[in-house]
């Protein structure tokens, strides 16, 4: 943990709130980031971002140090992302037309393969077709710099299924975005 | 057959060997075409990412992100302090004397003030000694003085205009004498409500005393007397007349 971040936990721990606003200007874009890759839309990524900064706060007395702060942070909100991908995609079996209560991240996928042409746009697909936790392995270690036994922590799975999730999702994305290239 | 050396590739690429590591698995890149082809494709893969546009985040999540931490923080406060204040003060039976003693004492204190700086008027105090029915605050619709003025009349007039009944035996006199201490006593009671604030009630209501402890004072005499001496006393003092103007 860095050495602010143990200074602004014990502070907050200890009664200040401005404390904790100081780790959530640190930490509010990569966690905005974090669960737009897990969401794929802007909308649910900001409430959940509040929402996760929120349980953060409210359970702050339960971080003992065991892990780094930002490993704590990223794991509720990787929880709060997750359920919330349950649940968007629990509703559509409830009823109705499943192709009209599609998913945000559905509707991107499928939009991906006709209209994005760009490279940029083909890596945003690509990176959407992989499964969550390859995903996640990808942005937690390109975009967020954590190690292997971090991104572990976080995903709630050993280093070693961490690695692999990584080495499949690298060669999955080289595979998809070289076709990519051929094509154009 | 997979190369043994696979995991270690990925370890060269994620830069997590030391430098002897480091060119032992490039030396063996070069010979193996499958570790090559995976660092190869390791290599472009990062390239790709690299090149990723991440999105924004926009100034108005990061104010929503501390407006609620704020509004969580003050509310989180607020019920701290509540909790606080239970614990402390309504649940300790000591605390809960003192409240009650405190409580007691300011509503005494009100009690008090209020007997002092605002007394109840001659006909509260009045209605108190003998309440009427339904009572209004008014002299009028004071039923029970209106009550005792006809009372007092019907009493003195009877007595006045006694010299022609029946002889009266002794049973019969003790009911009368015990008539006129009760209305005496009421009297009385009247006179004190009165003395203070009702100077006319007092005048009036001291006469009809008057009146009353001769009548009981002369009771023992014989009928033709007793009337003539009730018809006097209240011919002096012309009462029935004072008592109609004051009822009226």
């Amino acid at each position: 943990m860095g050495s602010d971040d143990e200074k602004w936990v014990r502070q907050t721990q200890e009664g200040s709130r401005r404390a904790f606003d100081s780790l959530v200007l640190k930490y509010v874009e990569r966690i905005f980031r974090l669960l737009y890759d897990i969401t794929g839309n802007y909308e649910d990524a900001q409430d959940l971002t509040q929402e996760a900064f929120l349980r953060a706060f409210l359970n702050i007395q339960q971080y003992r140090g065991d892990a780094k702060f930002s490993t704590w942070l990223y794991r509720i909100a990787y929880n709060l992302g997750i359920d919330f991908k349950r649940k968007g995609r629990r509703m559509p079996r409830a009823g109705g037309d499943f192709h009209e209560q599609k998913t945000t991240l559905d509707r991107f996928v499928s939009i991906s393969d006709q209209e994005y042409t760009g490279e940029s746009e083909a890596l945003e697909a690509a990176l959407q077709r992989l499964t969550s936790s390859q995903r996640l392995a990808v942005v937690l270690y390109y975009y967020h710099g954590f190690r292997m036994r971090e991104i572990g922590e976080i995903l709630g799975c050993s280093e070693g299924t961490a690695r692999v999730h990584l080495f499949r999702a690298l060669r999955r994305l080289r595979k998809e975005l070289r076709d990519y290239s051929s094509k154009v | 057959m997979a190369c043994r050396m696979k995991k270690q590739v990925l370890s060269y690429f994620l830069g997590e060997l030391c430098e002897e590591e480091k060119k032992a698995i490039h030396n063996h890149a070069e010979t193996c075409p499958e570790c090559g082809g995976l660092l190869e494709e390791f290599g472009e893969a990062g390239e790709f990412l690299a090149k990723r546009k991440l999105p924004e985040v926009s100034d108005i999540l990061v104010k929503d992100c501390l407006r609620k931490i704020k509004n969580t923080a003050r509310s989180q406060e607020r019920a701290s302090i509540l909790e606080r204040l239970s614990s402390r003060f309504i649940w300790r039976p000591k605390l809960v004397w003192r409240g009650a003693v405190l409580v007691a004492v300011f509503c005494s204190g009100v009690g008090l003030g209020k007997l002092l700086f605002d007394p109840p008027t001659w006909l509260e105090r009045y209605e108190r000694t003998f309440p009427s029915k339904e009572w209004s605050g008014k002299v009028d619709d004071s039923r029970s003085l209106r009550n005792y003025f006809l009372s007092v009349e019907t009493l003195l007039l009877d007595f006045a205009n006694m010299e022609n009944s029946a002889l009266l035996d002794e049973e019969e006199w003790a009911l009368e004498r015990e008539v006129i201490r009760e209305m005496l006593s009421r009297t009385r009671r009247i006179k004190e409500i009165a003395e203070n604030d009702a100077p006319e009630l007092y005048r009036l209501v001291s006469e009809i005393e008057w009146v009353l402890e001769s009548v009981l004072g002369t009771v023992e005499m014989n009928l033709a007397e007793l009337s003539e001496d009730v018809r006097k006393r209240i011919g002096e003092q012309q009462l029935l007349i004072k008592i109609h103007d004051y009822i009226s």
